[in-house]
């Protein structure tokens, strides 16, 4: 099931009535509703796969108890948990990419060979629930958290609809201990979870959606267009994918506020960021966090001399990049990403740089740089074929400028976007909002009366196909 | 909680206001007369996943509103004995017959050949350019029930979605202070037989006469026809080349014309004469049943001189199925069985 769905929120409202009657006095019913709910909500679009999330959250609850119970088995146990969550994984989502690559490797030896490519569907969210699993048993492993005994608690925690298929990414320490406790709801959770909700929707179907068009037609006709069209692409992209999946993210977070669990932020003003390593403190935090705790950190970090940390953080990074999905384009977003934050830790080590201008200058002009080659990855993250990845980076730099006014509101967007994530960099806006009844009363009517009037063609949201 | 409760409040009292006004200047709602793409590619998409051979019936809304699939099948079945063969309502609202067949072909690159029953109307073949979209990724269940609430809150919330047009109409009231004569699709009907039809009404409450709605559209449309008959050939030679594609990857096609009004058929007739249904089932070298001109069924009632009423698409459908049964049986009983298609 979607969020940005008439029919997601008729079914919500029983459900929760039926939660929030039950929740003080029945806690337990109270969770078994929201699983059921949950496992309805991820049967909505394949009930095939929710055996396969059923099986995944059955393998590593008894693991997970299993590294209690036999300390003396633990790497084994660990191990067999890894292969299938990760061997799942990469059937689904990396099998006939792995094919097609190999054969393109015979074919460029002369060698005509191929294995079979196999027509699967990929399970939706299965990038997410993996990483949930498989971070709760390398936490229990490490001895971080104890195994959790009731099955019912470690379902919910894998398949919690509001980050079921898309995130953020949860963490067992963090919401397993919520699941354990019976926090009385309060109005003003409900309230801001509400505010939230209606804010994401509003970034989906009215931004997300109104542009998801002229993003698409800017990419369907790239050599048509010269650098001004091309840095538009890209940057009306980043627009675009920031607005639906920030949007998803609020309304994600928001939902569990109503039900009384916290699920922490996974943006913040991400384009206002100065440098890459500040980005990605910014964007997508929970993959980041999770990235650096269960990949960069275990292959050594920056503990183990110059040579490796630039080395495990080109790896971690070109792995973030192929999560995104079993194509080489993610994997050169990745590769240039790795690259920016190596070059970046490269000049923070090696440059002592002392520019007679203000501070302030120089930050901005960080700030300003950072966003424009951040904006170019997004032509690789969007490029359906290596040939519009290349050609779309060649003209950015070559070329006739020209210009439409379509072209001067999309630049209008992403500057407006652009500035307003630099302004969040001292001044909260929805925590703003939030604080003050009037700001809250016109900005809830301003999202309703555009929800109503304006919401574009809904699309998909763009993280489902991760 | 307050202000959410008082911006809700207000929210709905200014959509109230938007409403009344849209009405008061003439608005009407705006529905899809027939099926909606989501619903088309999702009964598309299971025909697809069957097992056997499923005939798709392709064309305008004179498929999508006047054949009955469900009854068809329930003949077919009673007639072969199985449920090999089965047929499916593709009738898209205004579709063109290549980009619709072309959807089918697509969608089916992976299995065994299937059959195709392309409707005859002039409008589909020659004219109509509307199509079921590009394949929707992912779609599922719930994409189909949102776009049923959608569908019907549209008949109820008639400004929703609609800010431009709601805008430039009270505009032109307020400009002229009269209300501009308008008729629409103000309400769908979905059939369990598996097509569905639309009311058209108007604003100037007056009744419609929708047999003068059909030939107002249809008497300049053929007019059109008959003094750009070079397009109207290019359009069937686009069709014939999509027919020949799928014959050669083994697909059965069938030509049929459904019974319509007896005006709208003379109007018809006035068209070229190839391009007139005998000569272009010949020109696609595809059988053709003419049930506009067969005494069983030409004088089935029509709604507007142009679709079949719900009843007598419930009358023709086992005529189809028998007719089709004794024409085809063997051929689709065969591909039925065969083993199925290994890329």
């Amino acid at each position: 099931m979607v969020f940005d769905s008439l029919f997601f929120f008729l079914t919500l409202i029983p459900v929760l009535a039926l939660y929030v009657s039950t929740r003080a006095t029945r806690s337990r019913f109270a969770k078994v509703v929201l699983l059921v709910y949950s496992w309805i909500f991820y049967a909505m679009w394949s009930p095939p796969f929710l055996l396969l999330l059923i099986g995944s959250t059955v393998l590593d609850y008894w693991v997970a108890i299993g590294l209690e119970a036999w300390p003396s088995h633990k790497r084994q146990l660990l191990v067999l948990s890894l292969v299938v969550e990760f061997g799942l994984l990469g059937f689904f989502k990396y099998y006939n990419f792995f094919i097609a690559t190999t054969a393109s490797a015979f074919r460029a030896i002369g060698v005509e060979w191929a294995p079979p490519l196999v027509h699967v569907l990929l399970p939706i969210g299965i990038s997410f629930y993996t990483f949930h699993c498989v971070s709760y048993t390398v936490d229990v492993y490490r001895g971080r958290i104890r195994a959790e005994r009731r099955f019912l608690n470690v379902a919910l925690f894998v398949a919690f609809f509001p980050q079921l298929v898309a995130g953020p990414i949860l963490r067992a320490g963090h919401f397993l201990p919520q699941l354990r406790e019976t926090r009385a709801l309060r109005w003003k959770d409900a309230a801001d979870g509400l505010t939230l909700v209606l804010f994401g929707l509003f970034l989906k179907a009215v931004i997300a959606d109104n542009i998801a068009a002229r993003v698409a037609f800017l990419f369907d006709h790239w050599r048509a267009n010269g650098p001004a069209a091309t840095w538009g692409a890209a940057m009306l992209f980043g627009v675009q994918i920031y607005m639906d999946f920030n949007g998803y993210s609020l309304i994600a977070i928001g939902l569990a506020q109503i039900l009384g669990f916290h699920i922490p932020v996974n943006f913040n003003a991400p384009y206002g960021a100065a440098g890459f390593s500040d980005f990605w403190r910014r964007w997508h935090i929970s993959l980041s966090t999770w990235l650096r705790d269960y990949l960069y950190i275990p292959l050594g970090g920056n503990r183990r001399g110059g040579a490796r940390t630039y080395a495990n953080l080109a790896v971690t990074m070109l792995l973030g990049g192929l999560w995104h999905g079993a194509s080489l384009m993610f994997v050169v977003w990745g590769a240039m990403h790795g690259a920016y934050l190596c070059a970046e830790r490269l000049a923070r080590e090696h440059v002592a740089l002392d520019l007679p201008v203000p501070r302030w200058l120089a930050s901005a002009a960080l700030v300003a740089v950072t966003y424009v080659t951040v904006s170019i990855t997004w032509i690789p993250f969007r490029a359906t074929s290596a040939e519009q990845c290349l050609g779309m980076l060649s003209r950015l730099f070559h070329g006739g400028v020209g210009g439409d006014a379509a072209l001067a509101r999309d630049y209008a967007i992403a500057l407006a976007v652009f500035g307003g994530h630099c302004l969040s960099r001292r001044f909260d806006v929805i925590a703003y909002a939030q604080q003050r009844a009037a700001l809250r009363f016109a900005s809830v009517t301003a999202i309703l009366l555009l929800l109503y009037f304006y919401a574009g063609e809904r699309s998909e949201f763009i993280y489902f196909q991760f | 909680m307050r202000a959410i409760v008082t911006a809700t409040l207000v929210a709905a009292l200014a959509v109230a206001g938007a409403e009344m006004v849209f009405r008061r200047s003439g608005g009407l709602p705006a529905v899809v007369p027939g099926m909606t793409r989501i619903e088309y590619q999702w009964k598309m998409r299971r025909a697809a996943e069957r097992d056997g051979v499923v005939l798709y019936v392709v064309g305008d809304s004179r498929v999508g509103w006047g054949f009955a699939e469900r009854v068809f099948n329930g003949e077919y079945v009673r007639l072969a004995g199985s449920r090999h063969v089965a047929a499916a309502n593709a009738g898209l609202a205004a579709a063109g017959i290549a980009a619709n067949m072309r959807y089918i072909l697509e969608l089916n690159a992976h299995n065994p050949p299937q059959a195709i029953v392309l409707h005859y109307s002039p409008a589909a073949f020659y004219y109509f350019t509307n199509d079921p979209g590009p394949p929707i990724p992912g779609l599922k269940i719930q994409d189909v029930l949102d776009d049923r609430l959608d569908a019907r809150l549209a008949e109820w919330l008639w400004t929703r979605g609609r800010w431009q047009e709601a805008a430039r109409q009270v505009a032109a009231y307020l400009r002229t202070k009269t209300v501009a004569g308008n008729a629409n699709f103000v309400h769908r009907s979905s059939f369990d037989d598996g097509f569905v039809n639309a009311t058209l009404a108007t604003n100037f409450g007056e009744p419609v006469d929708p047999p003068a709605y059909q030939l107002g559209f249809y008497r300049p449309l053929i007019g059109a026809l008959r003094a750009n008959a070079r397009e109207a050939r290019a359009r069937r030679d686009l069709v014939a080349d999509v027919v020949r594609s799928a014959q050669a990857r083994g697909w059965t096609i069938v030509l049929v014309r459904f019974p319509l009004g007896g005006p709208l058929r003379d109007v018809e007739a006035t068209l070229p004469q190839d391009l007139q249904p005998r000569a272009l089932a010949d020109a696609l070298d595809v059988p053709f049943l003419d049930y506009a001109a067969d005494l069983r069924t030409a004088a089935f009632e029509t709604l507007d001189g142009s679709h079949l009423t719900p009843a007598a698409a419930r009358r023709l459908a086992p005529i189809v199925a028998r007719d089709l049964f004794a024409l085809l049986h063997e051929r689709l009983d065969a591909t039925a069985r065969r083993p199925p298609f290994v890329p």
